[in-house]
């Protein structure tokens, strides 16, 4: 019974269908089709979905573009000023050739190594003692101590300088030879190896030897004359650049040339 | 040469020997099913119109990729069918991107069938195109999946065989979306019933 209903129906359906007035074509049809044709293109290929996607991923593009140039400008600029805080402490600058010094002159090693250190500056700008004020600049206080709240992490950051920086003070002046290889002379070398010299006619003489120093060590005595430090010849105003390791040294005696062994324990 | 006695196939291979009479007797059998099927399709008649046309044109181009081992009237049909859909789903993006279509909902567009004036009109013509276009825009408020086979069967005449060819679709699928198309149409329509 069911079915029959729906069979006729379904045979109502088909028949309205049917009876549905034909729409007839305009009268230049096979002309316009022709025309086409002769153009060589079909009309309708030319909307390709490139275009519908172009429509939405040509904004998206520009809003991706212009939003990642603000975001990298504003991390450059934050990255930019912490890096101007740390770069405004000048207090290392004096304490490395002095350690060096020190330490070589005290207690020399087994091995001589003559820290050619980056030269003393001469003098500093006085805008960079100023830079660096006593007084510490609290990052972080009391109330926030154990993290900020939602609002404050979506709010502005804020950049966060090491203690004892002024955010406000101009970056230190480097001195011109800051950076350059230190330059040490031959006396300086031979003052570190533990024997005073006074320079004659023939060279460095030595005048006497320090207790239980490398040259004493080595075997160096009163009166010997050094000629050459590492088999490169010394002279009054000779000079060592860079890092400088003291292996072996000729000096005069009775002369003749004797080698001396700088690396005997 | 006696044209009407040509088969498909044989005005096919004239037309690419060059012979556009040949093809414009292949027009002369198809352009008006084909516009007709469109207009059922789209309810539009310059649309249908257009794409009838460049159907005809991706015919013409695609004359060399054309197997004889296929009926022409189901390759054409598929063609239009093809470009119909096309462009039914540019007409939804067009929409979606319109300003209009942004505000609208799905149930809105739904509001656009509208049912039967049910009054009492004392011409018949004008009954007759009402009733025309109430059941145009019932078809046209069908999804694609059953609108196609209910116009191709029940409109153009194609048998459930030719439907399902050009659907690329099994026999019973077809069949199962026809009787479904007509059992939504009989809802929309049941004043005419």
């Amino acid at each position: 019974m069911g079915n029959e209903e729906l069979n006729r129906d379904e045979k109502a359906i088909a028949d309205m269908l049917g009876t549905l007035p034909r729409v007839g074509v305009p009268g230049d049809f096979d002309f316009r089709v022709k025309a086409r044709i002769a153009q060589g293109v079909p009309a309708v290929s030319g909307r390709s979905w490139l275009m519908s996607i172009s429509r939405f991923a040509v904004p998206v593009v520009l809003l991706l573009v212009v939003g990642g140039y603000f975001g990298y400008r504003s991390m450059d600029a934050s990255t930019h000023e912490v890096n101007v805080a740390n770069e405004a402490k000048p207090a290392s600058i004096a304490p490395i050739v002095e350690t060096a010094v020190n330490t070589a002159s005290v207690e020399p090693s087994k091995e001589v190594i003559a820290e050619l250190a980056p030269v003393k500056p001469k003098e500093v700008d006085p805008a960079v003692n100023s830079a660096v004020p006593n007084s510490i600049v609290p990052v972080s206080n009391s109330a926030n101590i154990r993290g900020g709240s939602i609002e404050r992490g979506l709010g502005t950051s804020r950049t966060v300088y090491p203690r004892g920086t002024d955010p406000n003070a101009k970056p230190p002046v480097m001195p011109k030879e800051f950076n350059q290889p230190g330059i040490v002379s031959a006396k300086d070398v031979l003052d570190l190896l533990g024997v005073e010299v006074v320079y004659s006619e023939n060279g460095w003489r030595v005048a006497k030897v320090v207790e239980n120093s490398t040259a004493q060590r080595a075997g160096l005595k009163t009166g010997d004359v050094v000629e050459a430090i590492n088999d490169q010849p010394v002279g009054e105003k000779t000079t060592f650049k860079g890092r400088l390791t003291t292996k072996s040294m000729r000096v005069k005696r009775d002369d003749k040339s004797v080698e001396v062994d700088l690396q005997k324990p | 040469m006696p044209e009407e006695k040509l088969s498909d196939h044989a005005l096919i291979e004239a037309t690419k020997g060059g012979d556009e009479a040949a093809f414009g007797e292949i027009m002369a059998r198809y352009r008006a099913p084909i516009t007709n099927y469109l207009y059922r399709f789209l309810n539009d008649y310059e649309e249908a119109v257009d794409l009838a046309q460049e159907t005809f044109v991706r015919v013409y181009f695609a004359l060399d990729r054309y197997h004889t081992q296929f009926a022409f009237s189901t390759y054409i049909y598929r063609i239009a069918t093809n470009l119909a859909i096309s462009e039914t789903r540019r007409r939804k993006r067009r929409k979606l991107m319109s300003l209009t279509g942004l505000f609208q909902t799905d149930e809105d567009s739904d509001v656009e069938f509208q049912p039967p004036d049910t009054r009492i009109l004392q011409d018949v013509a004008l009954l007759d195109n009402e009733r025309s276009k109430t059941i145009a825009k019932a078809i046209e408020s069908l999804p694609e999946k059953y609108r196609i086979p209910i116009i191709l069967r029940d409109v153009e005449g194609k048998t459930y065989d030719e439907v399902a060819e050009i659907m690329e679709l099994g026999l019973g699928t077809t069949k199962s979306r026809i009787s479904r198309a007509r059992g939504l149409l009989k809802e929309k329509l049941k004043q005419y019933l």
